[in-house]
């Protein structure tokens, strides 16, 4: 098969899988917004200005880069977790399964849109922070990296989870008890310098305290963890992910039983 | 009420609780770890720098807010849910056609509600418990602002699902006006905090009184008079509830 049939191929699932965001585009956007938006009020500035600053910047200025991966990893992986069910739970999954498409090319096209709407919705918390706080945006390419990498990975985990799930229930689990607790803890709202000396050492076995803090060093130049070793552990951690989403699906499991 | 009426009440009240009894951790835990993790983040870390607030500690402080967040949550959620559900696949239609008096049907669905309502606040308040010495000024009046609560959030929730017409419109009531306004109804500070204009708003969210009296009960500090506040709630679910079920007699959504 060319490479022209191939592409036909993912261009039709990708814009099949975007389509179904974007049509329900007030659903999908705005409830992030809202989230966002009264945290901003609430825990920026009329709390904020209680908890004075936080290494060195405004508190509003502090949680927003936190924030705003917040609502990339969330979205990423629900978005993918609950698309791939619905298309599992609804048997659709079927007919691509029966097309030509190649496996790899299905779940790329699955990754792409995931990752194209919780970037969409990361801009939008950004925009919205500026109308609060301002930015720096002291390196560029960390902060790309780090948002692209991020929204990879969390749709890659949402695919395997919803390979894996067998009911709607199934599909709530992990975020509610792990993204969830992780990211809350993972450093979007304080500093872990903050945290005494067995809290901070247990944080740094939270992965999402590496995401946070590297996406801060880029937007604002100051981080609590070493920001080129959680590059690489971003970008292996993705690299496995994606393989192992790719291994599981060449054997089927979940999707051809 | 007849016998017969107590009867089919209590089985369809028994049915409701069964309904989320089924999968308890999944109607449960989401709200408990959502409660541990604002008292961790924000009470525990957050709380040091942020200091007291109306003279208690911060974790203290939002305790309150967090039981009426998640109580109103899980009232509007589970009748919301439920009575969807029921719409949906046309079981409402064997519960019409029963003898069972349309009130009762509205009152069966709202005692499941304010039951799970109920259990989620007292899981909330024993965690809170852990965080900082638990204090209960007023547990009456606590049990009755929590029953206000709970039917009021109920009737909203059934008053949503008679209008909806497809699952995920669920979350747009809980996005766009449950959870703004409940926010905004002082969870997680003071109204003295307030510029004098907020204040003012603050007093036209019905959530604000709410949690005032909450508050109140628990830890025996209101920003507001607290015979206001009772009286304000009071309204709110008498109008809700009777709005409701009127509804509910015209068959909006169900006997269409």
């Amino acid at each position: 098969m060319s490479a022209k049939t191939l592409l036909i191929g993912y261009q039709t699932l990708f814009a099949k899988e975007t389509h179904r965001f974007m049509r329900i585009w007030k659903q999908s956007f705005v409830p992030p917004l809202i989230t966002s938006l009264l945290y901003f009020v609430i825990f920026g500035r009329i709390i904020g200005t209680r908890v004075g600053p936080m290494r060195g910047l405004s508190y509003m200025q502090f949680i927003l880069p936190g924030m705003v991966m917040m609502q990339v990893m969330m979205t990423a992986y629900m978005n993918a977790t609950f698309s791939l069910f619905t298309a599992k739970y609804s048997r659709s999954i079927e007919q691509i399964l029966v097309s030509p498409l190649a496996a790899q090319l299905m779940l790329l096209a699955f990754i792409s849109s995931s990752m194209l709407r919780s970037l969409i919705t990361g801009v939008l918390v950004i925009i919205l922070g500026l109308f609060f706080t301002h930015i720096h945006l002291e390196h560029l390419m960390v902060v790309l990296i780090t948002f692209i990498l991020t929204s990879m990975l969390f749709s890659t985990l949402g695919l395997i989870n919803a390979i894996y799930a067998k009911n709607f229930d199934d599909v709530n689990v992990i975020p509610t008890f792990v993204i969830t607790p992780l990211t809350y803890l993972g450093g979007v709202f304080y500093s872990i310098h903050s945290l005494s000396g067995i809290w901070q050492d247990l944080s740094l076995l939270n992965p999402i305290i590496y995401i946070v803090n590297t996406f801060r060093y880029g937007i604002l130049g100051v981080s609590d963890v070493a920001v080129s070793l959680s590059l690489l552990a971003l970008f292996g951690l993705t690299l496995v992910a994606y393989i192992f989403c790719v291994v599981i699906v060449a054997r089927g499991i979940g999707l051809r039983q | 009420m007849k016998s017969g009426q107590w009867v089919a009440y209590c089985t369809l009240v028994k049915k409701e609780i069964q309904r989320f009894m089924r999968n308890w951790r999944q109607r449960f835990a989401p709200a408990t770890i959502s409660a541990i993790l604002y008292l961790a983040v924000f009470g525990q870390v957050m709380g040091q720098k942020i200091g007291k607030i109306a003279g208690v500690p911060y974790d203290q402080f939002i305790l309150p807010g967090l039981v009426v967040f998640y109580s109103m949550t899980s009232a509007y959620m589970n009748t919301c849910f439920s009575f969807f559900s029921a719409r949906h696949d046309k079981v409402i239609n064997c519960i019409l056609v029963s003898p069972l008096p349309n009130y009762l049907i509205v009152l069966g669905y709202f005692t499941a509600s304010a039951v799970r309502s109920m259990m989620t606040a007292i899981l909330i308040l024993i965690i809170g418990a852990f965080f900082s010495p638990p204090l209960l000024y007023h547990p009456l009046l606590l049990l009755l602002s929590l029953l206000f609560i709970a039917v009021t959030f109920s009737a909203i929730g059934m008053i949503t699902a008679m209008v909806m017409s497809e699952m995920l419109q669920i979350h747009i009531v809980y996005s766009f006006l449950i959870m703004p306004l409940a926010y905004f109804g002082g969870i997680f500070y003071s109204l003295h905090l307030l510029p004098q204009t907020g204040k003012m708003v603050s007093l036209l969210n019905p959530m604000s009184y709410m949690v005032s009296i909450v508050r109140y009960s628990i830890i025996g500090v209101s920003d507001m008079p607290v015979v206001t506040a009772l009286i304000v709630i009071a309204v709110i679910m008498l109008l809700l509830y009777g709005g409701c079920t009127a509804l509910f007699y015209r068959g909006l959504g169900i006997r269409q």
